[in-house]
């Protein structure tokens, strides 16, 4: 089999995948939690039908689900730079848009991406929660605010969890595009490599297995998360806090 | 004290409330009865703001808020003096018991938690569920819930406990349990407007029963005036409707165990 697979290429390769894990994890965690902040932002403007915003926030959502990845990571890495540079001339700042580095224009495309898709999952949760809830926390004396954040919220993050979890997963899978604009992930680290030995499809299948171990304890993660969140749901006896 | 003075509200074209006046005065058991769509649920709803009035003054204690011309900080004013128990409920169901009674307590009163968790111990112990007070809502009973609920209202300490149908979701042998809580409150002090079809509760507890029909009172005065003395037709016919089905449900309930 050596001609047909070289296992040697195939094992050394892993060592390599390995060093650029963090950069597809940082793709991934920058770009959630940027995401959750915008998400529900985005999530409360229509849920609260605050006027003109609303119109903003849907057409933002259709357009961000209704258009590839792909585009808008070459929308961002094109066409911020442009406006960076009109801001600049306007305002005066002393800033050279070559300097910022590619990654920055992944995280915003992909906080522009994910940020629609969470806000979605965001105002369904939210919606899902009985309106009673929000009337018993004003009953006694407290504001929609306080409401919303301590007895709407948790039940609201119970509810889209097991969607947050899918959502994290696809944008891991997703950062493989960020090598479109030369930011050297994983899948351009294993293109870069497979170019190196020559040797593509030992490669790609490291890679499969990398990014499979990555989802794969997501998964668990987002499983146990589940339980701790949804403890409130359960009839088992609660110990005493 | 409490009064009301010409509340109208309408849902679109329905007309709900058609200038009601109403006075309570402090320690005092008032019950609203009705058919179902008369208005005596929007009507409560007005007083703590969970439903807008269109028009029309709303009195608590020192506050006065008229309707037409309300702002956030009155509404919120009005919110502090009030507490509701709810039909179904409706406890905070990512709290446990006690987690229930202290959120008020702790983000609208700003108590310290550890007297925020004694005076809610305290509150459900008075509601009998002292042994009870780690569960979550989830893990309780629909009476026990109701309880909770009280209890939570209570802690408040308001001038004013607002009841709208406080026992309609519950199981006939958990409503007396209840019942027997809202009279405790009721002996303590505390001023209650109960809407409810617990005719027995209304004769026994109530200082002023009015009776609501179509947006506005058609009868009022006290419990031996509305039953005994009835002198509208309409709530004559709406009583005995009632009696009627209480003692159909009765005689189901008696029947029920040997089936």
């Amino acid at each position: 089999m050596g001609n047909l697979f070289d296992f040697q290429f195939f094992l050394s390769t892993f060592p390599e995948l390995a060093k650029v894990i963090p950069v597809t994890l940082k793709i991934t965690f920058v770009a959630m939690l940027a995401s959750l902040a915008a998400g529900l932002v985005v999530a409360l403007v229509r849920i609260y039908k605050i006027p003109g915003l609303k119109q903003i926030a849907a057409i933002y959502v259709s357009f961000a689900r209704g258009t590839p990845m792909l585009v808008q990571i070459y929308l961002s890495y094109y066409g911020l730079p442009l406006a960076v540079e009109y801001l600049r001339d306007k305002y005066g700042w002393a800033l050279d848009v070559s300097q910022i580095p590619a990654i920055v224009f992944i995280y915003f495309a992909f906080t522009f991406n994910v940020a629609a898709y969470l806000s979605e999952t965001i105002r369904g949760a939210i919606l899902a929660i009985d309106k009673g809830q929000m009337e018993a926390a004003l009953s006694v004396g407290m504001s929609s605010l306080k409401g919303m954040q301590r007895i709407v919220l948790p039940q609201a993050l119970a509810v889209a969890l097991p969607s947050f979890g899918n959502t994290v997963i696809a944008l891991v899978k997703d950062t493989s595009l960020a090598f479109m604009i030369s930011v050297v992930e994983m899948m351009g680290e294993a293109k870069i490599l497979g170019a190196r030995g020559l040797r593509f499809f030992e490669v790609y299948v490291a890679v499969a297995i990398v990014y499979w171990a990555i989802c794969f304890l997501i998964e668990r993660l987002v499983a146990l998360a589940e339980k701790r969140v949804r403890r409130f749901e359960g009839l088992a006896a609660v110990k005493p806090s | 004290m409490i009064k009301l003075t010409e509340i109208w509200k309408a849902f679109h074209q329905n007309q709900v409330l058609k200038g009601i006046n109403l006075e309570v005065r402090k320690g005092e058991v008032v019950v609203l009865l009705g058919p179902s769509g008369s208005g005596k649920s929007t009507l409560l709803r007005c007083i703590n703001y969970l439903e807008r009035a269109d028009r029309g003054l709303i009195r608590i204690g020192d506050l006065e808020v008229d309707a037409a011309a309300v702002h956030k900080a009155q509404i919120a004013a009005l919110r502090r003096k009030t507490t509701m128990v709810f039909q179904d409920y409706n406890l905070f169901r990512n709290k446990t018991a006690i987690e229930n009674v202290m959120e008020g307590l702790i983000v609208v009163k700003k108590l310290p938690t550890k007297e925020a968790r004694d005076r809610s111990a305290l509150c459900l112990e008075k509601v009998g569920l002292g042994n009870r007070i780690h569960y979550y809502p989830s893990q309780l009973s629909g009476g026990q819930q109701q309880r909770v609920g009280i209890a939570r209202a209570m802690a408040m300490d308001p001038e004013v406990i607002l009841f709208d149908e406080p026992t309609s979701s519950l199981d006939p042998e958990v409503v007396g349990g209840v019942l027997d809580v809202m009279k405790g409150l009721a002996r303590d002090g505390m001023t209650m407007i109960v809407v409810t079809h617990e005719m027995a509760f209304a004769q026994e507890v109530a200082n002023h029963v009015a009776f609501m029909d179509g947006g506005v009172i058609v009868e009022e005065g006290t419990p031996r005036q509305v039953f005994e003395q009835t002198r509208q037709d309409r709530t004559r016919v709406f009583l005995q409707r009632v009696r009627r089905e209480a003692t159909v449900s009765d005689e189901a309930s008696v029947q029920g165990p040997s089936s």
